[in-house]
């Protein structure tokens, strides 16, 4: 990809009111010179092709430092592009433009895309997006070049070098993507809502939590296996003793005819409760054999129904007809507006369905009459036989205490015993249930809790398995994100010792058709370029020409390594250095850059500019103020140089 | 929203399916139903009962068992709506309204949400008549007969007039 | 549009830290789609996933 500037445009900006309009060619020339007296805003020229081509952020101050004076409200920066995308094709104008309202002290960026349908301004900065997402200001600043910059790269304090060569590789971007993952991880930690889990310690503790859950439950079970296998046993030795009081209750023959009876009866008794329990039941569930008061209530519903002449002959659906019918039944026609009425009103009617849902009960009713067992009939019966089954039980336990007066010795253990059995089976009986009931309603009677219940320690330890996991899952990413950030670290680092060191040689081969004079070598980037010669191991002496010839061999050795072709615009490139570097400067520089842009002053001409005279691919553009304080743009070699001959004042 | 026990008579209820009688199955609706009947039957509802979850599955209708009475039960609701709200029965509008209010027959019980809402009150009131009454219940059987006693005993309190 | 010199570098850690092929692309992918603002924050987790760690020692 390859991008060129072709002009750039001033509406009301420093230079001074009005517009004045700077134009490269298009193609633009290889080389441009640009020569501009002091004063007339070269340096706020380039901070304008900055700010544009980064969207960078700018003070009030600053908007209000680019007016031409105090007349003007309004100003315009245009920058016009050439941009060649990949493999080639089609290059494309690009016009990026920044318009100031210097009243408000605000500024607005747009784009204008020339080859596009339907052209028109868009707002905000619009490239190829490739190119877009390294266009930030600091990387700008390298091929935009700051001044300032060629110190600063030296400047052991300032780790420019550095920062120019993380910039262009994007190594700052590892650092951005530490701080998402960070963020990434919080976010899926606090969706966990177990903070406590991202330590160790936390994940110990709910490993305890779960531990002491799942003993709790194994403690349960036991309990209830060894009460079950009590429970066995008792009834086991329940019916041995039923068996040896009967065999004692069998040896008097007229006590076990009376026995014989008894259990006959019982089961009988048995047999008829069920019966009779069913057909209570039958007649609880129908409210209307339920009571009587229930009977006459849904009688008299009925005739509250009637008497109010309910459900009415006409349902709402009926109004739903009518309006849709076009024609009322009485042949006058229905509009919109009797429409609208008619299903208004129908509101005030009941719908034909929940009249129906109660008038049902009037007929269920009068067919039932009263052939239906009443409840409280059957109940009566029931109650009578739960009575005889007292009784029988009664009879029974009379039996067993004359067996055992007529002086059957065993008698009497074997009946104490018995009773000691039911009394202990349904005390077992209660705690099983209380172990085991998944009821909720009993274990709330059994106010049952997870130490108590077996169901609820199995839930509770589901609980803390499910905390447990998340807790570990959480603990588990930080360990995760660390190991992550740890490599990003490293890989960082890595890969700028490893950056360093290549720009570093490119730069040193540079350095050794730059200044020929004295040997200069980077010898090492660490923040900044150390430099040192032939001569002395450490070179900090150098001289303001070999401190910017230190910083070209840097800067080319770094953008050559740019996946763009990026123009390069350097403001009064010359000014400092010595005539005799200035010759090996001008010898080498032209080549550095497939566009170059010289903002220049007349001083430069020797040595420097002149050694563009020659070079065919070269345009000159001269400003000058007339006396009247206009400014008048030049295009030509031949103003050019009488311009610089003229010697305008610095 | 469905019909829904209290805590309280979830827990009165919870001892009698200890003890089963082969043939006979006592449901939870029964449960509900015993109170629901003594709700009606005085016409008052409970202010805030603290309820179990529901006890048929969503969508539900009622259980085969019932089905045959759903319109007695919708009918008593609204005549004990009537009853509690003293609304003059010969007012044809506003039994009308009321019946609207407390019936949806295009929902499974044929109830609304208001009158499921009732439904649980009157159940819950009438369930704090039932336990002033009787101990919590051991079998079916003895259920049943003390629960013939309590309609059998207590003349009715007339409250507001009968429907 | 990442470096090989990044790449070199992924390689290096990966190699040292014993991760997988799979892995190593995943992160040099990852890497490359932050410099290219091209990256969801499910490829992070998707990543995070990737890397296995021992189980906490019990302490206390």
């Amino acid at each position: 990809m390859k991008i060129r500037i072709t002009d750039w445009r001033c509406d009301n900006l420093r230079i001074g009111e009005g517009t004045e309009v700077f134009e490269l060619g298009d193609p633009p020339a290889r080389w441009s010179l640009v020569q501009m007296p002091n004063g007339l805003g070269k340096t706020s020229t380039m901070t304008l092709i900055r700010a544009v081509l980064g969207e960078e952020d700018l003070s009030v101050e600053k908007v209000r430092g680019f007016r031409a004076n105090d007349t003007v409200e309004s100003g315009t920066f245009e920058l016009g592009l050439l941009i060649e995308g990949r493999g080639g094709g089609q290059a494309k104008h690009y016009r990026l433009t920044a318009d100031f309202d210097f009243k408000a002290g605000t500024y607005r960026y747009s784009t204008l895309r020339a080859e596009e349908r339907g052209g028109g301004h868009e707002p905000g900065l619009v490239l190829p997006s490739d190119l877009k997402h390294i266009l930030k200001p600091e990387f700008i600043k390298l091929f935009v070049f700051d001044g300032e910059l060629a110190r600063d790269i030296r400047d052991l304090n300032k780790a420019a070098a550095d920062h120019a060569i993380r910039t262009l590789y994007q190594l700052d971007d590892l650092s951005r993507l530490r701080q998402r993952i960070r963020d990434a991880v919080s976010k899926r930690q606090e969706a966990l809502e177990r903070t406590s889990g991202r330590t160790q310690k936390g994940v110990s503790r709910h490993q305890k939590i779960f531990d002491e859950a799942a003993g709790q439950l194994a403690t349960l079970k036991k309990a209830l296996a060894e009460k079950k296998s009590t429970r066995t046993k008792l009834k086991r030795e329940q019916e041995g003793v039923r068996t040896q009081i009967e065999e004692h209750i069998a040896r008097s023959g007229d006590l076990n005819d009376r026995r014989l009876k008894l259990s006959k009866d019982a089961n009988d008794i048995a047999s008829d409760i069920q019966t009779t329990t069913l057909a209570a039941l039958i007649a609880y569930r129908n409210p209307a054999t339920l009571s009587p008061t229930i009977r006459s209530r849904l009688t008299n519903l009925g005739t509250v129904l009637t008497k109010a002449r309910l459900p009415k002959s006409v349902s709402s659906d009926f109004f739903d007809e009518i309006a849709d019918e076009g024609e009322c039944i009485c042949g006058r026609p229905i509009g919109d507006a009797e429409r609208e009425i008619l299903k208004h009103r129908k509101e005030q009617y009941l719908a034909q369905d929940q009249i129906s849902a109660i008038a049902a009960m009037k007929d269920r009713l009068n067919s039932s009459a009263t052939s239906e067992t009443s409840f409280s009939a059957t109940c009566d019966t029931l109650h009578g036989k739960l009575e005889d089954r007292q009784a029988n039980e009664k009879a029974m336990d009379r039996l067993k205490q004359e067996a055992e007066e007529r002086g059957d010795e065993d008698m009497g253990p074997l009946t104490e015993r018995e009773s000691e059995i039911n009394v202990e089976l349904a005390a077992l009986n209660i705690d099983i249930e209380r172990l085991e009931t998944a009821d909720t309603a009993k274990q709330r009677s059994y106010q049952s809790t997870a130490k108590t219940n077996i169901p609820l320690a199995q839930k509770h330890l589901g609980e803390c398995k499910a905390t447990l996991d998340e807790v570990e899952a959480s603990f588990r990413l930080s360990r995760q994100r660390d190991s992550l950030l740890d490599q990003l670290s490293r890989i960082e680092k890595k890969a700028l010792a490893e950056l360093r060191e290549v720009i570093r040689t490119e730069t040193n081969d540079r350095l050794k058709t730059l200044v020929k004079m004295e040997q200069l070598r980077v010898k090492r980037i660490d923040g900044a370029l150390e430099l040192e010669s032939d001569k002395s191991s450490s070179k900090d002496d150098v001289s303001e020409g070999q401190s910017l010839s230190v910083a070209y061999a840097f800067l080319t050795a770094l953008l050559s390594k740019a996946p763009f072709e990026l123009p390069f615009i350097v403001d009064s490139p010359a000014v400092s250095l010595d005539l005799d570097v200035r010759k090996e400067v001008s010898k080498v520089i032209p080549t550095l850059f497939e566009q170059m842009i010289f903002f220049v002053i007349s001083s430069e001409q020797a040595a420097f500019a002149e050694s563009f005279y020659e070079l065919e691919d070269t345009r000159f553009v001269t400003l000058s103020k007339t006396a009247d304080g206009r400014i008048e743009t030049h295009y030509g070699l031949d103003e050019f140089k009488r311009q610089s001959g003229e010697g305008i004042a610095e | 929203m469905s019909l829904r026990l209290t805590e309280d008579a979830a827990s009165f209820f919870s001892k009698i399916d200890s003890q089963p009688i082969k043939g006979v199955r006592f449901l939870d609706i029964d449960k509900f139903y015993a109170c629901l009947m003594l709700g009606f039957r005085y016409a008052q509802l409970a202010s805030d009962p603290s309820l179990m979850p529901a006890f048929l599955a969503a969508g539900a209708k009622y259980p085969d068992a019932y089905q045959p009475y759903d319109s007695y039960l919708l009918g008593l609701l609204v005549e004990a709506e009537i009853r509690r709200r003293n609304l003059d029965p010969k007012n044809r509008d506003l039994i009308e309204q009321e019946t609207v209010k407390l019936l949806d027959p295009h929902s499974p019980l044929g109830l609304s949400e208001d009158g499921i809402r009732f439904m649980n009150r009157y159940a819950a009131k009438g369930f704090e008549i039932l336990r002033d009454a009787m101990a919590p219940p051991r079998s079916v059987d003895d259920f049943l007969v003390a629960y013939a006693d309590l309609w059998q005993a207590k003349s009715e309190p007339d409250s507001g007039q009968p429907a | 549009m990442i470096d090989n010199a990044i790449r070199r570098a992924v390689k290096a850690v990966c190699k040292v830290d014993g991760m997988n092929e799979d892995y190593e692309r995943a992160l040099a992918t990852l890497i490359e789609n932050t410099m290219m603002d091209n990256l969801d924050t499910s490829d992070i987790y998707d990543l995070l996933d990737k890397i296995e760690v021992e189980e906490p020692a019990d302490e206390d």
